[in-house]
């Protein structure tokens, strides 16, 4: 079982992933904007954070380079999750220092199995 | 020099506003396909088998529809002129990976296989991105006019006197000699695939040309009617 933090200013997006998370045993964290999430990062330390890459208030890039800088959660994995598709986009992710980059509409399944191989095997699962 | 200058503007701006269209037509379709995935998985409970046809109809619908959005969109950006495809050195093998693992479902939804033999390092100075485009666009059109066998994806690297190419070799219905050029118009295709309902008449295979106009490769066709396609992505021989 892990913790991750979803991030995403829409409703749906949470509710979806939220479920799909549960369903596989995890706890799911919500925040719908950067601010949120440095915010969450840093105090329950995720083992894994789902960003969204444009937000409100605090954009995605923002929000992982607020959460990198910081000592509490430097080395979780940071996935970016977006819908935006803009051509260059996906290298500008890697090039920021996202681990991952997933592009929305997802195929959950799939996407939870590719989501579930940055928890990195059972050291999380069996912690207490 | 400022006409150059407010050009580029003017295809920034452009490539905003798409961007910002793409965003606004895939964050509803992800919530359609999403949330029709989970009921299909039967997360928040059973369904009955005619429930689960009628959601199969939801979910198919809906995957043209985001195929339709993306290639509509690049193909706005190829015919202004604001797609820019940078070169590269692409991982063939991690490319049709990815593009197989998002198109995996549509194959096992046909009964149909899906294989994969690209050999290791086999590397194309190429865009990862208009590559993708290309192969899904390629393998989901031979799935979609494939009933029976499957569709392979087999890398042929280039040897000095070949082109180095991938193929996308399926056993569908085929193509007859006359309609191998027009199935590369918008919105056509070979009359043998005719009204019967399958998905793919659109913008696929125009949208892949022009990508591979703009790679400076080639898509080659051969097909035999009744026992099968291959369409090849022809790299042109390396001369830099």
């Amino acid at each position: 079982m892990a913790q991750v933090l979803v991030v995403d200013d829409t409703d749906h997006a949470l509710d979806l992933l939220g479920y799909l998370l549960r369903d596989r045993g995890h706890v799911a964290l919500f925040a719908r904007n950067g601010e949120e999430a440095v915010a969450s990062a840093l105090k329950m330390r995720p083992d894994l954070i789902l960003m969204d890459l444009h937000m409100p208030l605090m954009d995605g890039y923002e929000a992982l380079a607020a959460i990198r800088g910081s000592a509490r959660n430097g080395t979780c994995p940071i996935l970016a999750l977006t819908a935006f598709g803009e051509v260059g986009e996906r290298e500008r992710a890697y090039a920021a220092g996202f681990d991952g980059y997933f592009s929305k509409p997802i195929t959950p399944e799939t996407f939870m199995d590719q989501l579930e191989a940055f928890l990195g095997g059972d050291d999380r699962r069996g912690a207490p | 020099m400022s006409a150059l200058i407010e050009d580029d503007l003017g295809n920034e701006r452009l490539e905003r506003l798409l961007a910002g269209a793409g965003h606004q037509l895939r964050t509803p379709l992800n919530s359609v396909l999403g949330f029709t995935e989970i009921l299909l998985m039967g997360l928040p409970g059973p369904l009955n088998e005619e429930q689960r046809r009628q959601l199969r109809n939801v979910r198919s619908g809906a995957r043209l529809l985001e195929t339709t959005i993306d290639n509509l969109l690049d193909l706005v950006r190829i015919e202004s002129g604001t797609l820019t495809v940078r070169l590269e050195l692409v991982d063939v093998g991690s490319v049709v990976s990815e593009v197989c693992s998002n198109i995996q479902q549509f194959a096992d939804e046909k009964g149909l296989t899906l294989e994969v033999d690209i050999p290791a390092g086999m590397t194309w100075c190429t865009n990862r991105r208009a590559l993708g485009r290309i192969l899904v666009n390629l393998t989901s059109n031979a799935l979609s006019f494939t009933d029976a066998g499957g569709v392979r994806i087999d890398g042929v690297p280039g040897d000095g006197v070949g082109s180095a190419r991938v193929d996308i070799v399926d056993t569908g219905i085929g193509l007859p000699n006359v309609e191998r050029e027009r199935v590369f118009e918008p919105f056509e295709r070979g009359s043998a695939r005719g009204e019967d309902g399958r998905g793919g008449a659109g913008l696929g295979l125009h949208v892949s040309r022009r990508l591979a106009d703009l790679l400076g490769a080639d898509i080659a066709v051969d097909s035999v009617p009744g026992r099968g396609s291959t369409f090849s992505i022809v790299l042109p021989r390396r001369d830099r």
